[in-house]
């Protein structure tokens, strides 16, 4: 990271494994993170606090991924907040259910992944909302 | 034997003198001495146990003794059936099974309505006229024929009939109070439940055969060879394509067909042709994202009228088909391509049929994405494998899973065998001093950051060193970390 201010990412993924893992190598890596295990909790934390990237899994139980976004969405507070998407379903398949329409979505990274991957697309995404 | 029941055998024996006529009332009288008014109530007793039925000829009742259980009840009008006889009636009407009545010479002397929606009335036909349009002799080896050979008194079979249709048969013998015998017997069309039977065990072979072929297919034209294979042992097709759709480029090749007959019928210039109907009817399919079904029969007078129809009918003139039928592989995300299958003048696909296939489509697309996506990465994997740079991945303990040539090379290694399973720490040690602590702080840095980059000296076969530039990342799966890889660049010369 270039800039002093500590960024805030939001993880939602329904594995703990995944959520644990994520959180704890961003907070590692100088980020701030709120994890949230499923699209009710992300919607619920972002009520209370605004990050400046989500990592959002696809597949998760409850929400489907087209409520959550549709929900961010409508949500003016959350404009500029940038969604990178994290699946295990390929991009294809994402592409047809229309997940990747919505304009806040600026990646997606298909498990499994690096985390070379990952922290190079939330910086990227961090640098596209300084350009904003 | 009490006396009304001699009474009641000497007024049936009485009847069955009578022979085929019946007996009236004033016939009866003559013959048992009884009173007019207690004949009368003894015959209507005996009728209402169905020991005797009667016929209204004029105002007279003509008198017989059953010859069949139910039948009487079926002769009489609504008005003349006891309470019992309307209810037991309207239930063997209406039953949603068939219930049938033979006499011990196959004639059908009842049957509810049911069966009557199946074959229509065919009280008084032969049984095996009737249901199975086949002489007796074919009958006798079947389970009622057993019961009328005396072989047994009671069976279940199912059976074929004349219409192809399956019947399941539970059958019985039963005595008449006549003293002879039928057979009643409940019939019920299970064809539907059979089909469905049949569907699912194919379906099923199918998804195993199909599965066995993704499994042991290494290219998306193997598998799709194997898969038209599968399909014409199920199903017996004429012949196949399977033809893979190339979003980059909206194109689609041919990968695999079977069946047709040898290139040399046709010139290149025709043979082109057909594959370019082909291809219009299958991109119809995918681009409707449903089966295109091309009867050429009904679809004659339309065959102008649309692309879709024009190519079926050229392509069905080409090779004298009957039926043109296209369904797209899809997977819940993407079009893979379509099965195009061709049935030849006098063969048709059968409903049943198409819709196995339509079963099969997701699970044949779902094989073509896996092998396709194995291929891609199997392709990406050949960069690595020829890269000049060494390239290393190890589980999370630390014990190398893959090297690649490059590095086998620069560590001086034969073969992969040497180093896989052993600690990446062997390989590698601190610039000074010992106990490899710098290559183990590696782990826990990619453990802890995800990442780390930095310069490590490795250490080549025979304890050679080698400076090296290494750069290390996390791999994480569905569930969490799996594995770390990391890229090593020599930073001078070897040796």
């Amino acid at each position: 990271m270039t800039e002093d201010k500590i960024r805030t990412v939001m993880i939602v993924d329904n594995e703990p494994g995944v959520l644990e893992l994520v959180a704890r190598i961003l907070e590692a890596n100088n980020y701030r993170t709120i994890e949230a295990k499923d699209g009710q909790e992300c919607l619920e934390k972002l009520k209370e606090e605004v990050p400046e990237v989500i990592l959002l899994d696809i597949l998760m139980p409850g929400l489907t991924t087209r409520e959550i976004l549709s929900a961010i969405d409508k949500d003016s507070r959350l404009s500029e907040v940038k969604i990178i998407l994290l699946s295990a379903v390929h991009l294809p398949e994402a592409e047809e259910k229309g997940l990747l329409a919505s304009p806040q979505v600026v990646d997606f990274i298909e498990k499994s992944f690096t985390m070379r991957r990952l922290i190079d697309a939330v910086e990227k995404a961090i640098s596209e909302r300084k350009q904003m | 034997m009490g006396l009304e029941e001699e009474t009641f055998d000497k007024i049936i024996n009485a009847i069955q003198n009578m022979g085929e006529t019946g007996a009236t009332i004033d016939d009866l009288s003559q013959i048992v001495p009884l009173e007019r008014h207690t004949l009368s109530k003894h015959l209507n007793c005996l009728r209402a146990d169905g020991r005797l039925s009667y016929k209204r000829i004029g105002r007279a009742k003509v008198w017989f003794v059953s010859r069949a259980p139910l039948q009487h009840i079926f002769r009489l009008s609504e008005e003349e059936k006891t309470y019992t006889e309307k209810i037991f009636s309207h239930i063997l009407a209406d039953m949603p099974e068939g219930v049938l009545v033979l006499d011990y010479d196959y004639n059908i002397l009842f049957m509810n309505r049911y069966l009557v929606a199946l074959y229509g009335d065919c009280v008084g036909q032969k049984y095996y006229l009737a249901f199975f349009d086949s002489p007796r002799e074919s009958l006798i080896q079947s389970k009622i024929g057993e019961i009328i050979e005396g072989w047994t008194e009671e069976v279940e079979s199912s059976v074929s009939d004349k219409e192809g249709r399956t019947l399941e048969i539970k059958a019985r013998k039963t005595e008449n109070p006549d003293g002879s015998f039928s057979i009643i017997a409940i019939i019920k069309d299970v064809s539907e439940k059979v089909r469905r039977e049949e569907r699912i065990k194919h379906l099923s072979e199918l998804h195993r055969l199909i599965g066995e072929s993704v499994n042991r297919a290494y290219t998306i034209d193997q598998l799709c060879s194997s898969i038209l294979e599968d399909l014409r042992r199920v199903i017996g097709y004429d012949m196949g394509d399977i033809l893979i759709n190339n979003p980059e480029n909206n194109t689609l090749s041919r990968l695999a067909q079977i069946g047709y007959p040898g290139e040399g019928d046709f010139g290149d210039n025709q043979h082109r042709k057909i594959e370019e109907w082909k291809e219009g009817i299958v991109k119809a399919a995918i681009l409707r994202k449903a089966p295109v079904f091309f009867e050429v029969e009904k679809n004659k007078k339309n065959a102008i009228e649309n692309e879709l129809s024009s190519c079926a009918y050229d392509l069905a003139a080409a090779y004298t088909l009957q039926e043109v039928y296209a369904v797209p592989l899809k997977t819940k995300g993407e079009l893979h391509g379509a099965l195009l299958v061709l049935m030849k003048s006098g063969r048709t696909l059968s409903e049943e049929d198409r819709s196995l296939i339509e079963g099969v489509s997701e699970g044949i697309a779902g094989g073509i994405a896996k092998i396709k996506l194995e291929e891609e990465l199997r392709l990406k994997a050949n960069a690595i494998e020829i890269s000049t740079t060494p390239v290393l991945m190890a589980d999370m303990e630390g014990k190398l899973t893959y090297v690649n040539p490059a590095f086998l090379k620069i560590w001086g290694y034969d073969s992969e065998k040497e180093v896989l399973g052993q600690s990446y720490t062997e390989f590698w040690k601190q610039e000074e001093g010992d106990e490899k602590e710098e290559a183990k702080d590696v782990l826990t840095a990619v453990q802890e950051k995800g990442n780390w980059e930095g310069e490590l000296i490795g250490v080549r076969k025979k304890g050679i060193e080698l400076k090296a530039r290494l750069s290390a990342s996390l791999i994480i799966g569905k569930k969490g970390p799996l594995q770390f890889v990391a890229v090593a660049e020599p930073l001078k010369k070897e040796g």
